[in-house]
């Protein structure tokens, strides 16, 4: 018995493999767009403009009251609708995720920013360091320290959540798994797979965060 | 664009069940992984040999997977070792095994908020562990954990949504079979934001409230 | 001759409350003048309207003849011309001293690489500090992140200096070594503005003392007639508490009395 599983494990790893490039497209775009969002996010939100916050509040809101899978599925059967669009399930989820990430990614960077003392933007300012040159020479490079622990479980969260693309119809990992049990009945080795898969992706992450948090734990 | 309103109205009763069988469940899931979290808590405060262990590998396991791969793994996978079970139940053990971990990661941290100073002085004047245990940790860990534990909760929840993948006919399952019934898409997508709006919004400004209130804001995951 | 800076009938408020009222200040080229009173006063504020960390509601501010009280003020140019040094000095942790003087010129001012570093190990051996060029701020005691901050200012060509209680936050035998490049610079003739406690400091640095107490300049005056002949009675209570000796006048003795 143990040797058949394993024997049709190796027969079905090309497919699950193309699964799971799909799955690690997914979530490192998404990842992608989620942080440099983010960093927008928190760079705005922290300019001191009341109109701006609201709007980022907005926003926020907007991606927290709403799950993520609602989310999807709005996207997904909302954008032909509403401005006649039709793109790919694939590039529905990576915008959900990376909207999404990026509000949540903004807020860690929003914090961090936000827990630099503020004598640092002073003293930014008083040497006459104009905005962008304010963000990139002094403040994020110092919030750097306090905002990757977070946003690399966030990256976790993100890789997790990429899982909900099978419900749009996007041929990932967790549909190549169940394309398998299909054909070969089986479920328990196959499920098994995508949590082993899934659980070695994110948990190094997970770990490595932990040790960044603990290395770089400031008083 | 034309905004069947009628339909709409028509189609309130079944949300108004559905978004019964959300809160259900949710509740249901919330109740559960507390007492597992606690368990779990319990014993790695404690730190009984070889179960400290497990409650780790557990939590890491649990918050390192999806939860629609914990969902489908106990829907689809079990049956074939014996063990079916309805997608309600199977909803159920799979929200408590994932926010079980998440809860116990919180009461863990909670209980290590705790000043170590208070430790000290407990034990300075004579109490033991258990003692210390009930009177000093619990206390401030439970009020050091509340916003923390409230923000899991809500996100319990909203996680709800994905056991629709097993056809428990929560709201986003509703709006799913609705949309595939009638084809009045745009409708059931308005209701389902709308709902997703009334129910999650509050709770996320009650949490800021609490949050802000309670001046401490670590998240289990 | 022109004043390098003017203010003129200048107002502030947080909200409701106002913090500075109807200021009429000239600050001549070369002049270093300090400014004293109680926790409170507005002269932090001062300073800070200077060079646009603060806004104003009302009134004139001119540097060098020119309005700053506009919509129209690029704060990013007047900065450079108006240098500030900050209690806490903060220097850029992330970055090695050295990194910290360059900023400014080489990012902001677009100057010669080779220029600016000649300038800045210049002023940083000037200081005493050229062995900590390329040493982080967490290395360094606060009297030596102070100085490195003076520096970092003047390494702008600042047309003015500003000093907000800069040695507030020192330990006492770390003030001296601050005061002493203070007082360097204005003996170069280096138009200085100086908010600070330390009395003694004051009076032998300052060419004229400003005098505020709840937004408004009370008195101005020399130094040397301002410690020992106060014209207001407030000014009098203010540097009553500095001193044990009894060093009031009789007459004014007896009117406070």
């Amino acid at each position: 018995m143990a040797s058949s599983g394993i024997e049709l494990l190796l027969v079905s790893l090309p497919q699950l493999a193309t699964g799971a490039g799909q799955t690690l497209a997914i979530s490192a775009l998404g990842i992608l767009f989620a942080t440099l969002g983010g960093v927008l996010y928190g760079v705005l939100a922290t300019l001191g403009k009341r109109w701006l916050n609201i709007l980022l509040q907005v926003y926020l809101e907007l991606f927290r009251a709403i799950p993520v899978l609602v989310w999807l599925y709005l996207v997904f059967f909302g954008l032909p609708i509403f401005f006649g669009l039709s793109i790919p399930s694939f590039w529905c989820a990576v915008l959900v995720l990376g909207l999404w990430g990026a509000s949540e990614v903004g807020e860690v960077v929003r914090g961090a920013l936000q827990s630099l003392p503020r004598g640092q933007r002073e003293a930014g300012l008083s040497i006459g360091l104009g905005g962008w040159q304010l963000y990139g020479y002094v403040l994020l490079p110092q919030a750097l320290k306090r905002m990757t622990p977070p946003t690399i479980n966030l990256y976790t969260r993100i890789i997790k959540t990429s899982s909900l693309a099978v419900l749009i119809g996007v041929v990932e990992v967790i549909k190549a798994g169940q394309q398998i049990i299909e054909r070969t009945y089986e479920s328990v080795l196959i499920y098994g797979a995508l949590f082993l898969f899934f659980f070695l992706v994110c948990y190094p992450l997970s770990a490595a965060s932990r040790v960044l948090e603990r290395r770089w734990a400031h008083a | 664009m034309s905004f069947d309103t009628a339909f709409m109205l028509s189609t309130l009763p079944a949300f108004f069940k559905a978004v019964g069988v959300t809160l259900q469940v949710g509740a249901i899931a919330i109740v559960t992984s507390l007492l597992v979290a606690l368990l779990n808590a319990t014993i790695l405060v404690l730190r009984t040999p070889y179960l400290w262990r497990l409650v780790k590998g557990y939590v890491e396991l649990a918050r390192n997977t999806p939860l629609l791969i914990q969902l489908f793994f106990v829907y689809f996978a079990l049956p074939s070792l014996g063990l079916k079970v309805s997608g309600f139940a199977a909803a159920i053990i799979t929200l408590t095994f994932m926010g079980g971990a998440y809860l116990t990661e919180v009461l863990r941290a909670g209980v290590e908020a705790v000043p170590r100073a208070q430790l000290e002085s407990g034990r300075s004047i004579g109490l033991s562990e258990g003692q210390l245990l009930r009177h000093v940790i619990l206390p401030q860990a439970s009020i050091l954990s509340l916003p923390a534990l409230f923000a899991n909760f809500v996100f319990l929840l909203k996680e709800t949504t994905v056991v629709s993948a097993v056809a428990v006919p929560e709201i986003l399952y509703t709006t799913k079979n609705y949309i595939a019934l009638y084809y009045k898409t745009y409708e059931m997508l308005a209701v389902l934001t709308l709902l997703c709006v009334l129910i999650f919004l509050p709770l996320s400004l009650l949490l800021r409230y609490l949050e802000r209130r309670l001046q401490h804001g670590q998240f289990g995951h | 001759m022109n004043p390098l800076i003017e203010f003129q009938g200048f107002n502030k408020f947080f909200g409701q409350h106002q913090v500075l009222a109807d200021i009429d200040l000239k600050v001549q080229s070369g002049e270093v003048v300090v400014i004293l009173g109680p926790s409170g006063c507005g002269k932090s504020t001062l300073l800070r309207c200077l060079n646009g960390l603060e806004e104003a509601q009302g009134g004139s501010l001119r540097l060098d003849g020119q309005e700053l009280l506009g919509p129209d003020t690029d704060w990013r140019q007047v900065r450079q011309r108006v240098g500030m040094v900050f209690q806490s000095y903060h220097l850029f942790g992330h970055m090695s001293v050295i990194d910290n003087l360059l900023l400014g010129p080489l990012k902001v001012q677009k100057r010669e690489r080779s220029e600016a570093q000649a300038q800045a190990e210049a002023l940083l051996a000037r200081v005493g500090l050229l062995d900590k060029r390329d040493a982080f701020p967490r290395q360094l005691s606060g009297g030596q992140q102070q100085r490195i901050a003076i520096v970092r200012s003047l390494c702008m060509n600042p047309q003015v200096m500003l000093f907000d209680e800069v040695t507030a936050a020192l330990d006492p035998e770390m003030v001296k070594e601050v005061l002493q490049v203070i007082q360097g610079l204005a003996r170069e003739g280096m138009t200085l503005l100086i908010v600070t406690h330390e009395m003694a400091f004051a009076r032998a640095v300052a060419d004229r003392i400003v005098f505020m107490e709840a937004g408004r300049i009370l008195e101005q005056n020399h130094p040397e007639r301002f410690f020992t002949q106060p014209q207001t009675a407030r000014a009098q209570q203010f540097l009553e508490k500095f001193s044990f000796v009894e060093s009031l006048p009789k007459t004014l003795h007896k009117e406070l009395s």
